[in-house]
């Protein structure tokens, strides 16, 4: 069941690169919606897709939702974008398609693999069951528009990458969040949320579980970051104002796809791909 | 309340950018159900601009309309970011303001040079002298005729003088010697060399504001890039690298001002906000151009007065420009006067939005009978504008007249929560044409049941047609994707002069009319499985077809199709392309 899922998923990306919809088993009612827009399926990436790329690679599926999300670098028109492909399927039936396409070619174009431990089976004594995930998954989202992680589990050795970039532990990484001894990036993934630089992102909405794979101890959401363009800057620890970023600091939404990787309860690893909305734009599902 | 004058709307305009800028809505005069939106979002007083606005909320250029009530600027607000280009247009009823839309680009945007909108430039200021003013009508009509020039990538129409200087967010668009030759030619020449064939579509034209006092328009529009093409070739053949921003589905949402004096445009100003591809403005369509009613009348005097070979009885006869099988000729020749009615077949819909009726019928000539396939636009309850395809003969031995009733699924009204904007009905039935052109069945979604009557004959998935026809016994049992697939329509190189005009949102239909080209220049094409097709001894001469054509969607997929057409000379002309 989740191979032939998983198949179904990758079939779809394959089609979407062929532009070639008609390969597709379709419910009569199906929809494709591209960045939160429905669209005619053939339409959009339809027809500027123009082949795949194998370094960023994953398919999570999960039978008992109907779901499979697959991420993957796509080109268009020969430029490398980042892709997340949502399928919902009955049988072999596919009735819902959603695309996210974050289009920048110079980080897809750099990206390397995804984390190996997206891909590892996690021991049955440290598997997070589905409902936990869930949990764990919103109470990650509800630290972000709070800014406290409260009692959060992240492994020392987990970051998370937006779009092929790391932005915990990352100490190279300094267009934003630096100041006065402060540098946002450098910290891990739980201290960040305690310093208030994520709060330019007021509220995580329209919150979906798309895909579990207790066995990977995978999970994908998607959601929408609401970005108000406020507050324009936040007080370090140290005292010190630090500007938020440009993208923080206008009006705008993101929808996201967050894949999460859990084990025993803790966050293992986490790989975001988010496209920048109008503001208050919709999911479109 | 009286309605407010003009000086009275540019108060309340200045009102409402003096509250953004301390961003404190509450003395405002605000309706109770005040609409704001932002970018085409629905929005509150807490967000979007009304969160971000410190420093300056100021214009140069405003338009105020004391006819319709509304007042607009185009100008500069500043953010954390720094300053963003506004487009605004409020609406006021009683006194009261009821709508707000804002358009806003922020630094992102590829052309972006802020400061320059608050430069006061003459061209767009100065007073309308006598003599030099246009009607409401006019103006907007000048304005269209810049959106219909770009859509069809010609200057050859537009009204715009030649020193007529246009301003994308404040950046200097033409006869800017310092930039890039694009950017160095004036409105007309940039027109001209067809660069514009890179905008996909151009859709949701809504002309908000007309002021015309001060001779401006300010007008809402979508240019839709579907990112395709890998070069823009244009009109002269030569091929220009595309940025790869135009090389990926994207959508400008844009304001765009006109300056008319003198019947010209002399000055543009634009705000354009990227979107993504196939977003939606937000606000509904203005409103109804002709109501049903209006429109079932005068399909039914149409088809009276040709039956009875009486012209007159024709609303609006003595203006309506009127063609048949692509000839301009005068209302009263051609069918009318020949026609012998009434029509015994009748498959027609209604577009009150656009103000169109079309579709077909079968009507008496002289001892035989033709099917015309029609398009009627109808302007103050009377015809404006007649194009009719008549099918006198077959092409291909296709032509029946003794059909009498529509396919029952073009009858069937389609549930309010199914229903499609116009946009995503004519891009489904549009998908059809991409598939003929490419020889590609798969890129059409078809539904399951779906046939086509051609010139009143079933031409997929039967077996009913005679030997003689162009369908042989084998290509009429297939279904359309896979006729298409077998490549025998690869003779149709090109489908031209698309106009899908009328919509039919109740039942689902879309009605256009569009040219074929036959160049004649293949006799066989060799498929990839290793067979080659022959194409049809019809196809063999250098043809175009005018064609009328009807798609009825449903779940998103083509239903049915019915088509009239009759062969031209090669290149032939619709009477209604550019």
């Amino acid at each position: 069941m989740r191979a032939a899922l998983e198949q179904m998923a990758e079939r779809c990306v394959e089609a979407l690169a062929a532009r070639d919809p008609g390969r597709l088993t379709l419910a009569k009612d199906a929809r494709y919606t591209e960045n939160g827009v429905e669209l005619p399926l053939g339409r959009g990436l339809w027809r500027t897709a123009s082949g795949l790329r194998d370094t960023y690679r994953l398919t999570v599926a999960d039978p008992e939702a109907g779901q499979a999300v697959h991420f993957r670098v796509i080109e268009e028109n020969g430029d490398p974008v980042f892709l997340v492909v949502r399928i919902r399927a009955d049988g072999k039936t596919i009735s819902q398609i959603e695309a996210l396409v974050a289009r920048d070619p110079e980080s897809a174009g750099a990206i390397t693999p995804l984390d190996p431990s997206f891909f590892e089976t996690v021991p049955a004594n440290m598997r997070t069951p589905r409902e936990e995930m869930h949990g764990l998954a919103d109470r990650y989202f509800d630290a972000i528009e709070i800014s406290d992680a409260g009692d959060l589990q992240f492994d020392p050795r987990c970051t998370r990458r937006e779009n092929g970039d790391q932005s915990t532990s990352n100490p190279g990484r300094t267009e934003d969040f630096v100041g006065d001894g402060f540098h946002g990036y450098a910290l891990d993934c739980k201290a960040q949320f305690a310093t208030r630089m994520w709060s330019f992102i007021e509220a995580v909405t329209d919150r979906r579980h798309v895909a579990v794979d207790e066995a990977r101890g995978l999970l994908v959401d998607i959601v929408s970051f609401q970005h108000p363009g406020l507050p324009t800057s936040f007080t370090a620890p140290s005292g010190a104002q630090i500007a938020m970023p440009g993208y923080g600091r206008r009006p705008s939404t993101f929808v996201i796809a967050e894949l999460f990787k859990f084990e025993a309860g803790c966050f293992r690893q986490i790989e975001v791909i988010g496209v920048p909305l109008p503001y208050g734009a919709s999911q479109g599902w | 309340m009286d309605p407010l004058d003009r000086q009275a709307l540019f108060g309340i305009l200045d009102a409402y950018l003096a509250a953004l800028r301390v961003r404190d809505s509450s003395g405002l005069p605000l309706a109770d159900d005040v609409r704001i939106t932002e970018n085409g979002q629905a929005l509150t007083f807490h967000e979007g601009l009304w969160a971000t606005a410190r420093g300056r909320a100021e214009y140069r250029h405003g338009f105020a309309d004391p006819a319709t009530q509304q007042v607009g600027m185009i100008g500069l607000v500043d953010e954390a970011t720094g300053p963003a280009v506004v487009g605004l247009r409020l609406m006021v009823r009683g006194g009261l303001i009821t709508e707000i839309e804002t358009l806003v680009a922020r630094g992102s945007e590829m052309l972006f040079e802020p400061e320059t909108v608050l430069k006061p430039r003459p061209e767009m200021l100065d007073p309308i002298g006598p003599g030099e003013g246009s009607s409401r009508e006019e103006m907007v009509s000048i304005a269209d005729l810049y959106f219909q020039g770009l859509a069809k990538a010609t200057g050859r129409d537009l009204k715009v003088h030649p020193a007529c200087n246009r301003f994308e967010n404040g950046y200097l668009a033409t006869n800017n010697l310092d930039r890039e030759p694009m950017f160095r030619m004036g409105v007309k020449a940039q027109f001209d060399t067809g660069f514009s064939t890179i905008v996909s579509e151009v859709r949701d034209r809504r002309f908000l504001i007309v002021d015309e006092e001060a001779g401006l328009v300010l007008a809402s529009v979508f240019f839709e890039h579907d990112g395709i093409e890998e070069k823009a070739v244009w009109a002269d053949g030569s091929e220009h690298e595309l940025h790869p921003y135009y090389r990926r589905p994207m959508t400008y949402f844009i304001f765009e001002a006109f300056k008319i004096r003198a019947g010209e445009i002399r000055e543009i100003e634009a705000v354009l906000v990227t979107v993504p591809f196939g977003f939606r403005p937000g606000w509904p369509a203005p409103a109804p151009a002709a109501s049903e009613g209006e429109l079932s009348g005068l399909v039914d005097a149409y088809l009276d007065a040709l039956g009875a070979r009486e012209p007159q009885r024709l609303p609006g006869a003595d203006h309506v420009r009127f063609t048949e099988n692509g000839q301009l000729i005068p209302l009263g020749k051609g069918l009318w006067g020949a026609a012998r009615g009434p029509a015994t077949y009748r498959n027609t819909l209604l577009d009150p939005e656009t103000g169109h009726a079309g579709g077909f019928f079968v009507i008496g000539e002289h001892g035989g009978k033709v099917i015309v396939g029609f398009r009627l636009k109808a302007e103050q309850g009377r015809a404006s504008e007649l194009e009719t395809i008549v099918v006198r003969s077959s092409f291909g031995a296709l032509f029946n007249t003794d059909m009498t009733e529509a396919p029952a699924p073009f009858l069937a009204a389609v549930p309010a929560s199914a229903r499609l904007s116009r946009d995503e009905a004519v891009q489904i039935a549009n998908l059809y044409f991409d598939g003929i052109q490419q020889a590609d069945g798969d890129l059409i979604p078809f539904h399951e049941k779906i046939y086509r009557i051609e010139n009143g004959l079933r031409t997929t998935t039967t077996d009913e047609l005679g030997e003689e026809t162009i369908y042989t016994d084998e290509l009429q049992r297939l279904s359309p994707a896979e006729q298409i697939n077998t490549k025998f329509f690869a003779y149709i190189q090109r489908v031209r002069n698309r106009r899908f005009q009328i919509y039919d949102a109740r039942r689902s239909i879309v009605f256009g009319l569009m040219m074929f080209d036959h160049p004649a220049d293949l006799e066989y094409v060799d498929r990839e499985d290793g067979v080659r097709v022959p194409m049809p001894a019809e196809s063999l001469r250098p043809t175009s077809a005018l064609i009328s054509y009807m798609f009825k969607i449903e779940d998103r997929k083509l239903r049915q199709i019915e088509t009239a057409y009759i062969i031209v000379p090669y290149g032939a002309r619709s009477g209604w392309d550019a």
